[in-house]
């Protein structure tokens, strides 16, 4: 178990430092001087060129930069906004709450309705209900977030008018809800069918094994087999679907933001980019990057938890 | 057909192929080739200029010879829906394109070379697995600048390591059979025996794979250009479309919108239909 641990935890830090290795270099890959490269199209002085040479060490070493940029990365220090004369962690501390907010809003929201929807598709195959639910999933898989977020506007924020067009509320809880709802539900779209697929899929395949024939046949009713049996034994792979839909919620909010006109992370990963902004947008890929990491990293440790068989097969 | 049947790829009864392929996907393919034809003719089918503005007409409602009416600058709906299905529609073949030689053409040479090659090839698999490719995307146009040409680049590079990796495991399947060793003790050159005889049976995987990625790649780009990252208006395109209708969606005229999302969803569904079904039937051929 441990050992395993160790592995993975190593495998993810070398991944790590790969990534932020790629995010570093990626400026220097641009065509041109890494200088006017950063000014953009801004005008350009003399004294905002010394300033960038001085703020980036672009005269030391490729390496040394490399190292000195990740140690204080690692404490949290990115540097001055290009556009913003503000520090890129106070812009991105500002942010996290609405994105923290909108991924576990819609994390639930695609964990509830997939897992119920495909536990009832799953337990009453070749059903009307089993037709419809497979339609419908393909539908939302098809469906990107941008144009159901359109879709959502205009049907219940334009049209019906319960819900505001933009913005993420703040302060009480109420109203964080109530501007984020129709965000988390078109962030959830697309994953929501991905966890309902999992979930029939795999319900499937236990109730044809044999411990559940057996279970039945020893007079168990079906609701407990059901329950104690399938289910639990199904919640593997619904883990490991569930883990890929947080990482794809999180990559997801840059273009649900967007489309929402949210004051978060993603948000502002995307104006960065338009406008040219490169410490901003180094900051917020490393900090997605390391988000990645750890949700991959917490399904692999789950995995333990729920399959014994891993930890045997590791120890072996 | 030759004398010898290969394994892996044993001629299926027409009955068999129609039930596997289903209603479902022959209908996906129809609509993969009108969309294809559209993209092609479509800016000579246009019936008005695509560009033209009249601010007069802004948001007017369909006429007699403007069956979807006119968006926010006057602009005739139905041509530009018509001209944008060559960025929308052809952009994501050449992403795909690029990722399937790409991602086909290393996960080979490492099934075939082995020992070290292929577990460097998996190690970077793993690690470049672990990256959104809408992440990669979006630095990549950080960096280069936004435009069609930037991220078509960027989305081919992200999909390289998932064709690789499926693409891998299917020649590593195919390379260890009686028929690749009869090839290689006859002689032949390595490279002649995995084009011509490796390649061709784990074709069917590639196609159903590639199918599937292209659903990917047509709602990515079109995410890229709804972000104002891929290609730039004021020229047509599906995703900017969308975009640029959300002004008229606050103002009640969702017409431009709706359109636009409703050919990508279209488009994304009937390519992630086909994708699957052919990979079943590839499943269903191996397992008879």
């Amino acid at each position: 178990m441990l050992r395993f641990l160790a592995r993975r935890l190593t495998g993810s830090a070398v991944a790590l430092l790969v990534s932020s290795f790629g995010v570093f270099g990626a400026m220097y890959l641009a065509p041109g001087d890494p200088v006017s490269f950063l000014i953009g199209n801004r005008g350009s002085t003399p004294e905002l060129r010394a300033a960038l040479r001085s703020q980036y060490r672009l005269d030391d070493p490729f390496l040394e930069r490399y190292w000195r940029w990740l140690g204080s990365a690692v404490q949290g220090q990115f540097g001055e906004s290009l556009l913003q004369r503000q520090s890129v962690s106070g812009l991105i501390s500002a942010r996290l709450a609405t994105t923290a907010w909108l991924v576990a809003l819609a994390f639930i929201v695609a964990v509830a309705v997939g897992v119920c929807v495909g536990v009832a598709a799953g337990r009453w195959p070749r059903r009307l209900l089993d037709d419809a639910v497979s339609v419908a999933v393909s539908a939302s898989i098809a469906t990107p977030a941008f144009v159901s977020a359109v879709l959502l506007i205009s049907l219940f924020a334009v049209g019906t008018g319960w819900f505001p067009v933009f913005g993420s509320g703040s302060g009480s809880v109420v109203g964080r809800l109530h501007h984020l709802a129709l965000p988390a539900v078109s962030l959830a779209i697309g994953w929501w069918a991905l966890i309902a697929q999992t979930t029939r899929a795999s319900i499937r395949s236990e109730l044809g094994k044999e411990h559940v024939e057996t279970a039945l046949a020893r007079g168990l009713s079906s609701g407990q087999v059901f329950r104690r049996h399938v289910l639990r034994n199904a919640l593997i792979p619904i883990s490991t679907s569930g883990g890929l839909t947080l990482a794809g919620l999180i990559a997801g909010t840059a273009i649900v933001e967007t489309a929402f006109q949210l004051d978060g992370v993603g948000g502002l990963l995307i104006s960065a980019v338009s406008g040219r902004d490169f410490p901003v947008v180094q900051a917020v890929v490393l900090l997605l990057v390391v988000a990645f990491a750890l949700v991959n990293t917490a399904v692999d440790v789950l995995y333990t938890v729920l399959d014994p068989r891993v930890r045997l097969g590791s120890a072996a | 057909m030759t004398a010898m049947v290969l394994p892996g790829v044993r001629p299926t009864h027409k009955a068999g192929r129609a039930s596997a392929f289903g209603l479902a996907g022959r209908l996906s393919a129809a609509v993969v080739i009108i969309f294809t034809v559209v993209a092609l003719i479509g800016p000579w089918v246009a019936p008005h200029d695509p560009q033209a503005v009249d601010l007069k007409a802004s948001f007017w409602g369909p006429d007699a010879g403007h069956l979807l009416g006119y968006d926010a600058a006057g602009r005739d709906l139905l041509s530009r829906l018509l001209a944008g299905a060559r960025t929308s529609f052809l952009g994501p073949l050449v992403i795909v394109g690029f990722a399937t030689l790409l991602g086909s053409s290393i996960a080979v040479a490492a099934a075939w070379y082995g020992r070290w090659l292929d577990s460097a090839v998996v190690a970077v698999l793993d690690v470049a697995l672990a990256f959104p490719g809408l992440l990669l995307a979006v630095l990549t146009v950080a960096i280069v600048g936004p435009g069609l040409p930037a991220a078509t680049l960027a989305l081919g590079v992200a999909y390289v390591p998932h064709m690789a990796r499926l693409v891998r495991s299917a020649a590593l399947r195919e390379v260890g059979r009686d028929y690749v060793d009869a090839l290689r003790v006859q002689g032949l050159p390595a490279v002649r025996i995995a084009v011509r005889h490796v390649l061709p049976n784990i074709w069917p995987i590639v196609i159903g794979q590639a199918a599937l990625t292209l659903a990917w790649a047509t709602v990515d780009l079109a995410a890229l250009s709804y972000l104002g990252l891929g290609v730039q208006p004021p020229q047509p395109d599906w995703g900017v479309m969308v975009a640029a209708g959300q002004s008229g969606v606050l103002q009640g005229y969702p017409a431009e919108s709706v359109v636009a999302g409703v050919c990508l969803v279209v488009a994304a569904g009937a390519f992630n239909l086909l994708g699957q079904r052919l990979l079943r039937r590839c499943e269903g051929a191996r397992a008879r």
